[in-house]
C-alpha cells in the first residue's frame, strides 16, 4: 500500500511539474508557433528522461539533506506538493515547484524540529539568483545574438528557420536541464525513505513522469506563458529559451534544484527591459510573483499541520 | 541546409518579380509607341500581352501565398511576405490601367509631352528595377535591402517633380480642356506605378526595422 502511495505521489508530482515547467521551455516557441506542440512535446520528454538519469542525482542529494524523512512524511510532503502546485496550475499561474518541494520539506523540518539552514541558505540563495541570473543572460544572449544575426547575410526565411533551429536547441538545453535538475523536486523526498529503489532508478521514475506531464497536461500552459509578459517574437522567444535554458544548467551543475518557470520569467523580463519597460505587462509579473510566495509558504503551512495532525 | 519549402518560395518570388518586370517593359512600350502616334490598334496586342502577364503575375501570387498559408509555413515571416506581395502586386496593377486607358480610351498623346513622359518611364523603369532587387534581396541579404530602398525613395522623388512640371504643361498648352484632363490622368497614372514601388519599399523597411530590434 505505501508502495503504492509513494509511487502514485511522484508520479502525481512529475506529471504536475511536467504539465507546469514543460510549459516553460517551448511555451514561446508553440505560442509563437515556431514549433508545432506535438514535436514540442516529444522532444521534452526524451531529453527530461536524459537529463533526469544521467545529472538528476545531484539534487537528489540537496534535497535530502534539507531534512530527513520517512515514507509517510515523504508521502505527506509530495502530496501537499502535488495538489498545491496542481491547484495553480488550474488557476494558470506558472508556479514554481521547486519552491513548494522546499516549502513543504521545510514545514516538515519545522514540524520535526530539524531544519539544516546552512543547506537551505544556498538554496534560498540560487532562488533569488535563478530570475536575476536568468534576465541578465538573456540581456547578454540577445545582444550577442542579435549582432551575429546582424552580421549574417541571411534573407527572411533563412532568418526564420536559423531561428527555428535555434529554438529547438535551446528547447532541448531546456528539456535536458529540467531533468537534470529539477527531477529532484519530483523523487527527491523518496530518496533514503524508498529502500531498494536506488538514485538512478528514482531519476528514472522522475523524468518519465515530467514526460507524461508534458506530453498531456502541458499544451495550455504552453500556449499561454509566451504571451502573457511581453508579446514575443521569434528571435525574442530563441533569447528567453536560450538563457533559462543556460540559467537552469548552471545550477544543476552546482547541485540546487532551482525553478525553470523563476528562470523563463526572469529570461523574458530581461527580453522585455530590451525592448523597453513599457512592453512589460507588470500585472502579470506581479500575480507570479505572488505566487512565488504563496506556493511555498502554503506548503509549509499544510506540511507541518499535515504533520502534526497525522503522523 | 535549407527545407525544399523555402527554395521553392524564393524560386516562384523571383519568377513573380520577373513576370512584373516583363508587365512593365511591355507597357511603357506602349507608352513610348502612342506619344505623338494614334495608332491604337498596332499595340492592342501589346496591350493584350500586358494583361496576359499581369495575370500570370496574380496566378503565382496566389500559388505563394496558397502555398505559404496551406503548408502553415514561416509563420513569423509570413504575414510579411504576403503584405509585402500584394503590395508589389499594384506595380503590374497599375501598368495594366495605364496600358488600358491609352488603348481603350484612344488618349492621344501630344509631342510636347514627349520628353517628360519619356523622363517618367524611364525612371519608372529604374525605380520599378530597384524595388525588385529590393524584394529579391529580402530573400537573400537583409542589411542590403537598406541601400536600395534609399533608392526607390529617390527615382520616385524625382517622378514627382517631373509628374508636377508635365501637367504644368498640360494645362498651359492649348489642348482641349477634355484633352487636358485626359493627359492629367494618364500623367498621374504613370507616375502613380513609382508610388506603389515606393508603398512596396517602405513596407520593406517595416520587415527590416522589426528584425533589427
Amino acid at each position: 500500500m505505501l508502495f503504492f502511495l509513494m509511487l502514485g505521489t511522484s508520479c502525481f508530482l512529475g506529471i504536475t511539474l511536467g504539465a507546469n515547467d514543460g510549459g516553460n521551455i517551448f511555451g514561446t516557441a508553440v505560442a509563437t508557433r515556431f514549433i508545432r506542440f506535438r514535436t514540442a512535446a516529444i522532444l521534452t520528454f526524451i531529453f527530461v528522461v536524459i537529463g533526469a538519469v544521467l545529472q538528476g542525482s545531484k539534487g537528489i542529494e540537496t534535497l535530502s539533506e534539507i531534512t530527513p524523512q520517512n515514507i509517510n512524511s515523504s508521502i505527506l510532503v509530495g502530496f501537499v506538493v502535488s495538489i498545491v502546485g496542481f491547484s495553480l496550475i488550474i488557476l494558470r499561474q506558472p508556479i514554481s515547484l521547486s519552491q513548494a518541494v522546499v516549502g513543504g520539506l521545510i514545514g516538515l523540518g519545522l514540524a520535526q524540529h530539524n531544519v539544516q539552514w546552512q543547506i537551505l541558505g544556498k538554496v534560498f540563495l540560487c532562488w533569488l539568483l535563478t530570475p536575476i541570473g536568468a534576465g541578465v543572460i538573456a540581456i547578454l544572449c540577445y545582444k550577442v545574438l542579435l549582432t551575429i544575426f546582424s552580421s549574417m547575410k541571411i534573407g527572411i526565411l533563412t532568418r526564420e528557420t536559423l531561428i527555428r533551429r535555434g529554438l529547438i536547441f535551446s528547447g532541448i538545453l531546456g528539456a535536458y536541464a529540467l531533468g537534470a535538475n529539477n527531477v529532484a523536486n519530483t523523487v527527491g523526498m523518496f530518496t533514503g525513505a524508498w529502500e531498494g529503489v536506488s538514485n538512478i532508478e528514482l531519476t528514472l521514475l522522475g523524468g518519465i513522469s515530467i514526460g507524461i506531464g508534458v506530453l498531456l497536461f502541458s499544451k495550455p500552459i504552453m500556449m499561454n506563458i509566451g504571451k502573457r509578459i511581453v508579446v514575443l517574437d521569434g528571435f525574442s522567444a530563441l533569447v528567453a529559451v536560450l538563457s533559462s535554458g543556460i540559467t537552469v544548467y548552471i545550477f544543476s551543475l552546482i547541485g540546487v534544484p532551482v525553478s525553470m518557470t523563476q528562470a523563463i520569467v526572469g529570461a523574458i523580463v530581461g527580453v522585455g527591459f530590451h525592448h523597453g519597460v513599457h512592453t512589460l505587462h507588470f500585472k502579470v509579473i506581479k500575480d507570479i510573483l505572488l505566487c512565488w510566495f504563496i506556493a511555498p509558504i502554503l506548503c509549509l503551512i499544510l506540511t507541518s499541520s499535515g504533520y502534526a495532525i497525522f503522523i | 541546409m535549407f527545407s525544399n519549402s523555402q527554395k521553392w518560395v524564393e524560386e516562384k518570388i523571383g519568377l513573380y518579380c520577373q513576370k512584373s518586370e516583363d508587365c512593365l517593359k511591355l507597357g511603357l512600350q506602349v507608352v513610348a509607341g502612342c506619344i505623338g502616334n494614334t495608332e491604337y490598334e498596332k499595340w492592342r496586342e501589346t496591350a493584350l500581352e500586358v494583361h496576359r502577364t499581369e495575370s500570370n503575375a496574380d496566378d503565382l501570387r496566389r500559388e505563394i501565398e496558397y502555398f505559404i498559408f496551406a503548408r502553415s509555413l514561416f509563420p513569423e515571416s509570413r504575414g510579411d511576405i504576403l503584405g509585402l506581395l500584394e503590395r508589389f502586386d499594384q506595380i503590374p496593377n497599375q501598368i495594366q490601367t495605364t496600358v488600358r486607358m491609352i488603348v481603350e480610351q484612344k488618349i492621344n498623346i501630344p509631342q510636347i509631352l514627349a520628353d517628360e513622359l519619356d523622363s517618367i518611364a524611364s525612371t519608372t523603369q529604374k525605380c520599378v528595377d530597384a524595388t525588385i532587387k529590393a524584394v529579391k534581396l529580402i530573400f537573400s541579404d537583409l542589411q542590403g535591402v537598406l541601400e536600395i530602398l534609399g533608392q526607390i525613395d529617390a527615382y520616385e522623388s524625382e517622378i514627382d517633380k517631373i509628374q508636377s512640371k508635365a501637367i504644368i504643361k498640360i494645362f498651359n498648352s492649348d489642348l482641349s480642356d477634355f484633352q487636358k484632363i485626359l493627359l492629367r490622368d494618364l500623367v498621374n497614372s504613370i507616375s502613380d506605378v513609382s508610388n506603389h514601388a515606393e508603398e512596396a519599399g517602405d513596407f520593406m523597411r517595416i520587415i527590416i526595422a522589426k528584425r533589427m530590434m
